[in-house]
């Protein structure tokens, strides 16, 4: 998986392109998959034919809350006002949410599905702010999955990968977290690279 | 509904009669650093290093006030900011 670069369109005209990362399709795959289930996480109904979504062994295995609260947090410190505000506004923010992981899924799935072992994920200036936040929920997602609510937490993610003591399931998840990180924060480089 | 770049001045003449609410934002260990200061940029239109600031006092003291409002903006606002997967709340200013 490449880091994300800005590219100029071939006709010349200057300011305009894309932000490009090639992949692999192997990687598509996965993180079509991990769209999936974040979006399930979401209580998207996706159409099942549609996103080709497979019983298979999920990446995601604990009780989903944890990341339910990550994805759609408190708006009050106050609790009834909380309650208030959330009946107002959740559907709203899962809904939009659900939509934009579905463009992300689209993205993977044709490379995932595509004939070359790799593919571009080519961002225009204005798709980009409808990726960046739909990575983040997957990252969200993710992090509530391996029970992140620290500073400590998250250095230990790294520890999860060298330590023998973690189970693969652990490893492959907290490997996931740290490439969607890396990832992420590649496309904001090159985003604030002034484009 | 909620990704969309809203402009917004700074400070906003309220009148006399409405309290003041705030938007806060909090620390959190898994938004990037570059990403909350990018999404104040796009949500608020702060310049660079505004964003920056609110992100840094944030991420050092726990929390921020990003912005202040009548209510139903504040929410609007904060709603918004969930929407990008930043932990943000409205509050009431105690000093209005």
């Amino acid at each position: 998986m490449e880091s994300f670069s800005w590219r100029d369109n071939l006709d010349g005209e200057s300011g305009q392109g894309c932000y490009v990362a090639r992949m692999e399709r192997v990687e598509a795959t996965l993180l079509a998959q991990l769209v999936t289930e974040i979006t399930v996480v979401l209580g998207g109904h996706s159409d099942e034919e549609e996103w080709g979504m497979v019983e298979a062994a999920s990446t995601l295995s604990r009780p989903q809350e944890r990341s339910l609260s990550f994805l759609l947090p408190d708006m009050s410190s106050d609790e009834e006002d909380g309650r208030r505000l959330r009946a107002l506004t959740e559907e709203g923010l899962r809904s939009e949410k659900v939509e934009r992981l579905r463009h992300l899924y689209s993205d993977f799935d044709r490379i995932a599905c595509g004939e070359e072992e790799s593919g571009e994920i080519c961002l225009s200036p204005d798709e980009v702010w409808q990726w960046l936040p739909a990575l983040n929920d997957l990252r969200l997602g993710v992090a509530g999955e391996l029970g992140i609510q620290n500073e400590e937490d998250a250095r230990r993610i790294e520890e999860n990968l060298i330590s023998d003591k973690s189970d693969q399931q652990v490893r492959l998840v907290s490997s996931l977290y740290m490439l969607l990180t890396w990832w992420q924060d590649s496309l904001l480089e090159a985003v604030a690279g002034g484009r | 509904m909620t990704t969309v770049l809203r402009p917004r001045p700074i400070t906003e003449v309220t009148p006399a009669s409405f309290t003041r609410w705030n938007v806060v934002v909090w620390d959190d260990p898994v938004n990037l650093m570059s990403y909350v200061s990018a999404v104040f940029q796009r949500y608020f239109g702060y310049s660079r290093s505004k964003a920056d600031e609110l992100m840094l006092t944030v991420h050092t003291r726990g929390r921020a006030i990003v912005a202040t409002g009548v209510r139903e903006r504040v929410e609007a606002d904060v709603l918004a900011l969930h929407g990008y997967g930043l932990r943000a709340t409205v509050e009431e200013d105690r000093d209005s």
